[in-house]
């Protein structure tokens, strides 16, 4: 069973974003690549992510992961703010401290991708 | 690869960056179009070839899979063929039934048509057979038919000149629609805040009204805002209704106001902030300019409104 399996899937995804979503926009490292017109579609953007980093059903690849976000210039910081807001909303889900280690590694293994390393 | 579109036996290279609509439009062709980004669907056309999934944000499932699209969304990167295909944008007669000022910069249409809408969406008003600009619906449905909208007065604005000064009870004018999604629905018990910058209030008003004949039981906090006070209109009227139901609460807010009664001399965003801190239980709706709807969305959602109960319907410019 995955993580996302454990956490309760889509349902789980849907708790979680509305809070990931207001840390990032209130995360003054970050909010920058979060701030933008379409609330809506950057929503739908945080959804995909947590699907990814929870484990579940995604289309996300290395490549896609390199491609959007090569033009950014992200550092060590930016990634760490993200991971920090990510760990940040499952405490406030109270989801227990195991699943939050098995998130984290999953998001970890994209940050060579994330970073264009 | 360059890509051609293919219209009415014509071939027309599209330039770098270029819109089918824009390039159909220098080609000579009179394609019906209104706001250029999306919203209005007046330019829809149909195709058979493959449609980038930019020309077909915003249209029904049925309308997708019968090939429409938004000529001015598409930019194709391949050969692109156009069918001659009608009634995408389906037009209706409606009658002028009558013109007036609600405010200096606000005029009152109201027209007679055989249309069914929900109070909120808005219609394409065409002044001939190829321009259009949409139009928030003030008024509930009704036995008269009554269709009402709010336009704001645009110093060389083509639409609401014409409107202004040359429309007149009689007149026969077409519309088409109705389209948009921001309107009243969900439980009836929650609090909602309304929002509207300048004449936003026309949806706002519609989905007011439609919120009360509906039975909304929940606390209901409408706030108009302006930059001046004597842009703001329905003033008297609404304050009348709150007066007759408790549960309705009505802020009229103007960064520079004139003195009259009630209306409040404040930043908006400031007031709402401190008004409402924390709107994790309410229901949002929020109509006016894409700024004034970016900036409060951004506000109500940081502040604890849920993603999916924040309503908003963005009044765009024409771009020419």
């Amino acid at each position: 069973m995955s993580v996302y399996e454990k956490i309760g899937g889509a349902a789980a995804v849907d708790a979680a974003v509305d809070i990931f979503y207001r840390k990032v926009l209130g995360d003054e490292r970050i909010n920058e690549f979060f701030d933008t017109v379409d609330m809506e579609a950057q929503h739908e953007k945080q959804k995909a992510f947590l699907t990814m980093a929870f484990g579940g059903p995604n289309d996300y690849s290395g490549k896609d992961m390199r491609e959007a976000h090569k033009h950014m210039k992200l550092t060590e910081e930016h990634f760490n703010a993200v991971a920090e807001n990510l760990v940040g909303t499952l405490k406030d889900l109270d989801v227990p401290q195991e699943y939050i280690d098995e998130i984290v590694g999953i998001a970890l293994s994209v940050k060579d991708d994330v970073l264009n390393k | 690869m360059t890509a051609i579109v293919h219209y009415q036996d014509t071939a027309v290279t599209l330039n770098d960056g270029e819109s089918v609509l824009d390039a159909l439009l220098r080609t000579g062709f009179e394609i019906p179009h209104g706001c250029k980004a999306g919203s209005c669907h007046s330019c829809m056309l149909q195709s058979d070839s493959e449609i980038p999934t930019q020309a077909q944000s915003g249209l029904k499932q049925n309308q997708k899979t019968l090939g429409y699209f938004l000529a001015c969304q598409c930019k194709p990167t391949e050969s692109f063929t156009i069918n001659n295909a009608a009634g995408a944008d389906q037009r209706v007669s409606a009658e002028v039934i009558s013109i007036d000022m609600l405010s200096q910069s606000v005029v009152r249409a109201r027209l007679k048509a055989e249309l069914s809408f929900i109070p909120g969406q808005f219609i394409n008003l065409w002044k001939d057979d190829i321009s259009c600009r949409s139009y928030s619906i003030a008024s509930l449905p009704s036995e008269d038919k009554l269709l009402e909208l709010h336009i704001k007065v645009i110093e060389d604005g083509v639409f609401s000149q014409w409107i202004k000064n040359q429309l007149q009870a009689g007149d026969e004018v077409q519309i088409s629609g109705p389209m948009g999604e921001c309107f009243y629905s969900g439980d009836k018990t929650s609090p909602l805040l309304m929002l509207a910058m300048g004449t936003g209030l026309a949806p706002i008003y519609g989905i007011l009204q439609d919120a009360l004949c509906k039975g909304h039981t929940g606390k209901i906090d409408v706030i108009v805002a302006a930059r001046s006070a004597a842009n703001l209109y329905y003033i008297d009227m609404l304050y009348n209704m709150s007066a007759m139901r408790p549960e309705l609460n009505i802020h009229f807010i103007a960064q520079s106001s004139d003195g009259r009664d009630g209306v409040l001399e404040a930043d908006v965003y400031s007031y709402v902030e401190t008004e409402f801190e924390d709107t994790e239980a309410y229901r949002v709706y929020l109509c006016g300019a894409q700024s004034f709807v970016k900036k409060m969305k951004r506000q109500v959602f940081m502040a604890g409104a849920a993603m999916r109960d924040i309503h908003a319907d963005v009044f765009l410019p024409f771009a020419p």
